[in-house]
């Protein structure tokens, strides 16, 4: 019964563990910043809005910045979902040469440091002419390796006979790939959406180096730099995610798991 | 005929997505060997491997490598195992709340919750620290930033990891444990005896997820210290990022290719690992 315990101890140490932080963070957004920026206090705040008075009546940048950073991840997401659907379906119910190596090439690609594909991205853009535009930080991303990676280890799963079936009653590859596999993938999609909308509502590394005109940077660069509202520029910046979260929580996790099982 | 017009079916699928490939990253790449191999901006030269041999006579690259290698052969075992261990004690009951709680920080930019880790660390637990009349520690300092930072890796990957897990075991038949304790009450034995060789492929799949995400300590790193790093979590990532603006492409693109290098073996080898496996089962 004691070893009962322990467990539930710990598996509630690591959940707290998780949580903390953000709690931190929201519950602070809601005092005025003088009462927690100065060293550590362990008197009772007032409640107070006036962080949020502050950044979103007075800080007209911030709704710039964050209307950026809507900008950016819808559209990376419009064009990625589509084109890992199709590349899905071309890897896991075609064969044709060169199939596997050009799969472990996305594999690769998927799995490389930002950095190290910097010198590539940065000769393309410059190519097209594109840098200090928005589109720099959203066409590299639109053709995400993990996205099709992740759609094609989904589509393993779908049942060739019922594709076999579908043959037999005369429907086109193209029409089994509108009318059977996409509407199968919904979860994987849904997970796909949550999960490259995370990733492009947190970038860093590619609007720091890709775009100099402040006017277009998403508000996860500037986030840190705008002192006085910190905890309530968090906050507001936290709600589309959790929102996303609640609501997408099951297709999350069942996408994480399909995507890994070989 | 008929195969191959489904090839040529299949290829169109993929070409849109392969095009966009090809564009930003492949054909770049293999243009930027090209750097790997010459000195110089205005007179290029022919130098070989003189920018190998460079690198590793510069203190800053091997600085960042043994750094990186020290992140990632700590952090990713770590949270592996914490995430297994987790596993394994929630195998039988739902924790629903939990399970929720441990996925929180996959969602959380580090933007917004950096301000709330500087809280809990220079506020409340320096705060604690001073209240039992300890002395204070500069947590974000040299000393102690690798600690930090891997305890941030492990924050945010937890919850990933256990779902992970919890798929690979939930697909073993409930029988093979009925069996299991007719012979042991252990559930450590019956996790480590039969759970665990069972879900290895998966494991594979999770360490190599893990060191991808390791990579992108690079923004908990930024949000934290801005452009001054500490030396001791100066990564191979913020040596490619300064050499980058020093517009030193040759050097970065010869760092490039050595990671490029090192993760296709990585790769290379836990595909194999795993085949194998797969076949010995």
């Amino acid at each position: 019964m004691g070893r009962k315990i322990i467990i539930r101890m710990i598996i509630l140490g690591f959940s707290l563990f998780c949580l903390l932080p953000v709690i931190i963070t929201i519950s602070s957004s809601f005092f005025t910043y003088d009462e927690v920026k100065d060293g550590p206090s362990f008197s009772l705040p007032h409640f107070s809005l006036q962080q949020f008075e502050e950044i979103l009546l007075r800080t007209p940048q911030y709704l710039g910045w964050f209307w950026n950073s809507v900008k950016v991840s819808f559209s990376t997401l419009v064009i990625a979902i589509p084109l890992s659907l199709m590349a899905a379906y071309g890897f896991s119910k075609f064969k044709f040469p060169f199939r596997d190596v050009i799969f472990f090439l996305y594999v690769i690609v998927m799995l490389m440091p930002f950095q190290a594909t910097l010198v590539p991205q940065y000769i393309t853009l410059k190519e097209l002419d594109l840098l200090d535009k928005t589109a720099a930080i959203i066409l590299p991303n639109a053709f995400s390796a993990f996205g099709a990676f992740l759609m094609t280890q989904f589509m393993r799963g779908i049942d060739n006979e019922m594709i076999d079936a579908a043959k037999m009653d005369g429907m086109s590859d193209y029409s089994i790939f509108i009318h059977i596999i996409v509407p199968l993938s919904k979860p994987a999609v849904a997970s796909l959406f949550i999960l490259l909308f995370i990733e492009s509502w947190s970038m860093i590394e590619q609007p720091m180096i890709f775009l100099s005109d402040s006017s277009k940077l998403p508000l996860s660069v500037y986030l840190g730099k705008i002192a006085s509202t910190l905890y309530a520029g968090g906050t507001i910046f936290l709600i589309l995610p959790l929102l996303i979260y609640l609501l997408g929580y099951e297709d999350l996790v069942e996408g994480i798991s399909l995507g890994s099982i070989k | 005929m008929e195969s191959k017009k489904k090839a040529v079916t299949g290829l169109l699928f993929i070409l849109p997505s392969l095009l966009g490939m090809v564009v930003f990253v492949i054909a770049p790449f293999f243009m930027s060997v090209y750097y790997t191999f010459t000195q110089g901006i205005t007179e290029v030269a022919f130098v070989g491997l003189g920018n190998f041999i460079d690198l590793f006579g510069n203190p800053t690259f091997t600085l960042a490598v043994k750094n990186t290698v020290i992140f990632i052969g700590i952090g990713v075992p770590l949270v592996f195992i914490i995430a297994l261990s987790l596993s394994f004690m929630m195998m039988n009951s739902k924790f629903v709340v939990a399970r929720w709680a441990l996925l929180t920080p996959l969602m959380v930019p580090i933007s917004t919750v950096i301000i709330g880790w500087q809280f809990l660390f220079d506020r409340l637990g320096n705060g604690i620290l001073e209240k039992l009349g300890l002395q204070t520690i500069n947590f974000f300092g040299e000393k102690y930033a690798m600690a930090v930072i891997i305890m941030m890796l492990v924050w945010k990957n937890i919850g990933y990891l256990v779902v992970i897990f919890t798929s690979a075991i939930s697909v073993i038949p409930q029988e093979y444990q009925e069996v299991f304790r007719l012979e042991s009450k252990s559930q450590v034995k019956y996790g480590t005896m039969v759970v665990l060789p069972l879900i290895t492929p998966m494991a594979f799949f999770a360490i190599i997820i893990s060191i991808m995400n390791s990579f992108k300590i690079f923004r908990e790193i930024h949000a934290l210290y801005g452009e001054n790093v500490p030396k001791s979590i100066y990564m191979l990532q913020h040596f490619m990022n300064n050499n980058f603006l020093k517009l030193n492409y040759q050097r970065l693109s010869s760092a490039a290719f050595l990671l490029t290098t090192v993760i296709f073996i990585l790769i290379w080898v836990f595909m194999k690992a795993q085949n194998k496996y797969m076949s010995d089962l």
